[in-house]
């Protein structure tokens, strides 16, 4: 069963005082971001969307909805207009219900949603592709984010206060695979390396992947210089060289690389 | 301006395609939104993504020195215009005035703000200077020949003394890394710009790259005859 064929019943007005929210409420960090300024458009525009909540007895627990719980806290009102879910609900259905609406809706934190894509994923039997359909994503961004799964808990700490992001994260797994210390140095450091130092570590580190990570950093800093080597031609060899091109399926720069080789190994030039 | 009008510019967010300065766009878009109070809505009115729309909005939220850049079109990205919104107001107007001065792509303008907002307590002056220092150089090795006739009408002596300067007065200094004469053949070690301006040499002399070189030499001689 999906999270859309969860079915709502009609929007009432609750009170706030009997709401508590859910463990199944994926939002694990960043409960108070933005909440002042939502909280400024609820007093100016009224609230668009209902909160989602469980009836459990005599209270309700919330299911989605935790920053406009907060806000209409901070605005001291009373109540709430929520969606009741039936109480025979699986538990399973209502993480899915919370991180769909979650991740559609406002940013959730990465981490969070790391940790509830590994949850379904195990459930569902290591499928990918089901879990992709039940939260509405692509594959491919269910495999981006279970890359980092395995990632230290320390590093996934820092994620969820956003000291990392996701790119970084694979990177550090990449540069120290296996070596919980090392990939928290790399991960304290990542910050203070520019943006074309992250992208060079690793390369680096798959040209050498045996360098120790203190070197790799110092290497990172350093830019490369990338030659490029232009030899005009004249018209009447270009065209050649295109009609070859043309003909073998080869690029330009293939052809006159292989021509090279041939030719070099031929004189006893090189050797590859 | 009406919505249809507004839908087919919109649609054309590419900035060569737009034919409507980029503030004069996001001013429209926030009109709209104001009337709709709805990302969604505006989306599908336009046919643009949400995020787009979200980033229109922003350009209304820049800096009042930054929306002249913008009026002036000496920055017409929606992208780098967004990307700009995230620093704070006195940021904006340093980064702005860099983005203009250096004509930093979008991939160098994003490099920056990302490395600015890991870093928030590095002055936006050092996180530029730190982010362009820290990207790949690229060095292009062109190789140009001077026809034989030309090569053995200067004299002996002076040959690869002559070539080497007429090159050295074309490409300015800071594009000029290395220049070697060895008999008809030159090497030149230059960066991007180094190599714009070799190729708008041979544009003005209206020969191909291949005969830049000889055409250079020969007009030196009729110049200086």
């Amino acid at each position: 069963m999906s999270g859309k064929s969860i079915s709502i019943n009609n929007v009432q007005n609750l009170p706030i005082n009997k709401i508590r929210v859910s463990h199944c409420n994926v939002r694990a960090s960043d409960k108070d971001k933005g909440v002042d300024e939502l909280a400024d458009s609820i007093s100016q525009y009224g609230l668009f969307q209902p909160v989602v909540v469980l009836k459990k007895g005599n209270e309700f627990s919330l299911v989605i909805g935790q920053r406009r719980l907060r806000a209409f806290k901070n605005l001291r009102m009373n109540e709430i207009p929520a969606i009741v879910l039936p109480e025979n609900i699986k538990e399973e259905n209502l993480k899915i219900l919370s991180l769909s609406e979650n991740i559609h809706r406002v940013e959730l934190n990465r981490a969070d949603i790391v940790e509830v894509i590994s949850y379904l994923y195990k459930n569902y039997n290591r499928s990918a592709k089901k879990v992709a359909k039940t939260l509405g994503k692509s594959v491919s961004y269910i495999y981006d984010h279970l890359k980092i799964q395995d990632a230290p808990r320390e590093v996934m700490d820092m994620l969820s206060r956003k000291e990392i992001n996701k790119e970084d994260v694979k990177r550090v797994m990449e540069i120290a695979p296996g070596n919980e210390s090392e990939m928290i140095k790399v991960a304290k450091k990542m910050k203070k390396l520019t943006p074309y130092e992250r992208k060079r570590i690793v390369e680096i580190k798959r040209a050498k992947p045996k360098e120790k990570v203190d070197v790799l950093l110092e290497e990172a800093k350093k830019p490369h210089i990338e030659e490029k080597i232009i030899v005009p031609l004249p018209p009447t060899l270009l065209k050649a060289l295109d009609s070859a091109a043309k003909s073998i399926g080869l690029s330009r720069e293939e052809i006159i690389k292989k021509v090279l080789q041939d030719w070099l190994g031929n004189k006893g030039f090189y050797k590859g | 301006m009406n919505l249809k009008k507004l839908a087919i510019i919109a649609k054309g967010t590419g900035r060569k395609k737009r034919d409507i300065n980029l503030l004069k766009l996001s001013e429209e878009i926030k009109s709209l939104y104001n009337t709709y109070k709805s990302l969604n809505k505006v989306a599908d009115l336009i046919k643009l993504s949400p995020e787009m729309i979200r980033e229109f909005l922003k350009i209304n939220d820049l800096e009042k020195e930054v929306k002249e850049l913008i009026r002036r079109g000496l920055i017409n990205s929606v992208d780098i215009g967004y990307r700009i919104s995230k620093l704070s107001e006195k940021d904006q107007i340093i980064f702005a005035r860099n983005i203009v001065e250096k004509k930093l792509s979008s991939k160098v303008v994003r490099a920056i703000i990302r490395y600015k907002l890991d870093n928030p307590k590095m002055p936006i002056e050092k996180a530029i200077s730190k982010v362009i220092k820290s990207k790949d150089k690229m060095v292009y090795i062109v190789y140009l020949s001077v026809e034989k006739g030309t090569y053995e009408k200067i004299l002996e002596k002076k040959r690869e003394e002559i070539i080497a300067s007429i090159f050295n007065n074309i490409i300015p200094k800071k594009y000029l890394i290395s220049i070697e004469v060895n008999e008809c053949v030159i090497t030149l070690k230059v960066s991007k710009e180094g190599l714009v301006e070799v190729r708008n040499q041979a544009k003005r002399l209206k020969v191909p790259l291949a005969k830049v070189a000889d055409k250079l030499v020969k007009e030196h001689f009729k110049v200086n005859k």
